[in-house]
């Protein structure tokens, strides 16, 4: 059940960029920051949460759970050290895809080229 | 403002084709399949085969570089990179200009002039545009990926260069119109053919109504790269104030490439493409008498990054020549 | 000729994209992003006996390795072609961005060209990213926590 639910929610979330991107001068980059934005907005009233619980790493993958995992990040860091801790644990979880790419982007223009 | 010239007259032509425009319709002097081409990166490609293209043409016309007065050279690249590098091989007195694509004619009206001025006899104007350097300069990383438009157009790579002088041959250049910049506060980047067709037609018309002369004088009118939507929108142009449609009417952009190949999208661009159809194309079917005169209408998108990232109009350029057999 | 004369001739002139099968297949694309980031979260749980926030950045870390491997070998750039949306709104559209910025300024150096160009399209989303939090975190902060 899991798999349809994530299947269905990275679905929509996919549909709905399309839709904007069709009918305005909207770039994928623009989109993209929407959505970021997007997510950490929900998450200001843990619904992004309430996604997450119910519909399985479809949730994960998008680009909008950036935007809500330093929103957790700096929460956790609330949690350890009140308010200091707020800027400070903005990066607790979103490092990983972060750092995951910057290594893997620096690998890879080492090893190819640009083609067409 | 329309000039008309006595003595000049095109000698020599040479091309040399990339990419995708190998599989178009046209023969070329030399080829290349490869974007690097055995060099390290697409520019350094660039100027070697800009290379190549210059020294086919002296080849062709059994002159030394001490025989040519001047070059004028053109590309799409800031500051004029690939003439640059390319000049550092010719020991050739040199000019560059930048009409974006409106170059090709540019050069020519430049070339005329200081030749009917009797200032000079032999003058190579060239050309060059490569796809992926143009792309990445204009646009977005080369390896980067988008939902792309059908009215956009794919630029063009290759060069080509003309050898103008006062010796006679059978291509005269007779008339020419310099253009006026057009804006109509498109602000599309990738929508080049909107930006362009009005001031093709504005530089049309002038030259028409300059001349005193009719459209049907002429048995070719070929814009640069208006491209398939940019063409029908320069014929509805004309439609609306002439009632008919242009029967001798074509587009460089639909005709450079394959027209099956679903890749290239609205057709061709770039400083290139009007270029590489007239060497291959136009005039040597004036030479086998087919046409008897042609006007090259070279159309310029004047977009520079900065401006399109600050959001600014994209305003158009184009400049008229027309050939005649003699 | 007017502005609205001429942008009335372009309407008309300007093809129509069939909007319908983009959505279509960037829905579907995306939702097997979401489907393949399930399976694999499950598998890493289950018979790797990884945590939950495990799993995931284990598979964040598949996900954008193989996306950087595509995107050198200049495959991605024409599946992001055809999946639009599908493909960028994904980590995919992140790692895409970056890895073809680095590619890109490759020539131009390590320092001034890999260094200072890496995050040239995808930086936008870290600073948003940040400062959308900081902004949201906050009154979330002023109106949840005290």
């Amino acid at each position: 059940m899991s798999y349809i639910y994530s299947f269905i929610f990275a679905g929509v979330v996919c549909l709905i960029a399309e839709i904007i991107l069709n009918n305005t001068n909207l770039k994928p980059g623009h989109i993209i920051c929407l959505f970021v934005i997007f997510g950490s907005m929900l998450d200001t009233f843990k619904i992004y949460d309430f996604f997450q619980d119910n519909f399985g790493a479809g949730t994960s993958i998008v680009i909008t759970s950036f935007g809500h995992l330093i929103m957790h990040g700096a929460f956790l860091g609330v949690k350890q050290s009140g308010f200091i801790g707020f800027l400070n644990g903005f990066f607790n979880y979103t490092t990983v895809g972060i750092s995951a790419t910057i290594v893997f982007a620096f690998i890879t223009s080492i090893l190819f080229k640009a083609k067409n | 403002m329309t000039l008309k010239y006595n003595n000049s007259y095109i000698n020599e032509v040479s091309t040399v084709a990339g990419p995708y425009v190998i599989y178009g319709p046209f023969k070329y002097d030399e080829t290349f399949t490869d974007y690097y081409d055995n060099e390290e990166t697409f520019e350094k490609c660039e100027i070697k085969n800009y290379i190549k293209c210059i020294n086919i043409l002296l080849g062709k016309c059994n002159k030394s570089e001490n025989d040519i007065d001047l070059i004028i050279s053109s590309d799409l690249l800031n500051q004029l990179m690939i003439s640059n590098f390319m000049m550092n091989h010719f020991n050739i007195p040199f000019f560059g200009v930048y009409n974006a694509c409106a170059s090709f004619c540019e050069e020519l009206i430049l070339a005329s002039t200081l030749i009917d001025s009797k200032k000079m006899n032999n003058i190579i104007t060239a050309t060059s545009s490569n796809n992926l350097t143009a792309e990445r300069q204009y646009r977005n990383p080369v390896e980067y990926g988008y939902q792309k438009k059908k009215y956009q157009t794919f630029t063009v790579t290759g060069s080509a260069s003309c050898l103008i002088s006062n010796k006679k041959s059978n291509i005269k250049i007779t008339t020419a119109t310099i253009g006026k910049v057009v804006d109509f506060d498109v602000k599309d980047s990738l929508n080049m053919g909107k930006v362009m067709a009005p001031s093709a037609y504005e530089t049309f018309i002038t030259h028409l109504k300059e001349l005193n002369l009719k459209p049907e004088y002429y048995d070719l009118i070929l814009t640069g790269d208006l491209g398939k939507y940019g063409k029908t929108i320069f014929n509805e142009l004309f439609y609306k104030n002439f009632g008919y449609y242009l029967s001798n009417y074509e587009d460089s952009a639909c005709m450079i490439y394959d027209n099956n190949d679903k890749r290239v999208l609205a057709g061709g661009s770039g400083i290139a493409c009007i270029n590489l159809v007239t060497n291959s194309y136009v005039i040597p079917q004036m030479i086998s008498k087919k046409y008897k005169r042609v006007l090259l209408i070279a159309t310029g998108a004047l977009m520079s990054v900065t401006s399109v990232n600050q959001k600014m109009s994209i305003p158009s350029i184009s400049h008229a020549v027309s050939l005649e057999v003699i | 000729m007017t502005k609205e004369e001429y942008n009335n001739i372009c309407d008309k002139v300007m093809p129509k994209e069939s909007h319908l099968k983009r959505y279509v297949i960037s829905f579907f694309i995306g939702g097997l992003m979401g489907f393949v980031a399930e399976l694999l979260t499950n598998i890493f749980i289950n018979y790797f006996y990884l945590s939950y926030n495990d799993s995931i950045s284990l598979m964040l870390i598949i996900v954008i390795f193989i996306t950087s491997i595509l995107t050198g070998l200049g495959v991605f750039d024409n599946l992001v072609e055809i999946c639009g949306a599908g493909l960028f709104i994904p980590i995919t559209g992140f790692a895409h961005s970056t890895t073809s910025s680095a590619l890109e300024y490759r020539k131009e150096g390590f320092i001034f060209g890999i260094g200072s160009n890496i995050f040239k399209l995808s930086g936008s989303v870290i600073l948003y990213a940040v400062v959308s939090s900081f902004f949201f975190g906050l009154i979330r902060y002023l109106l949840l926590e005290i």
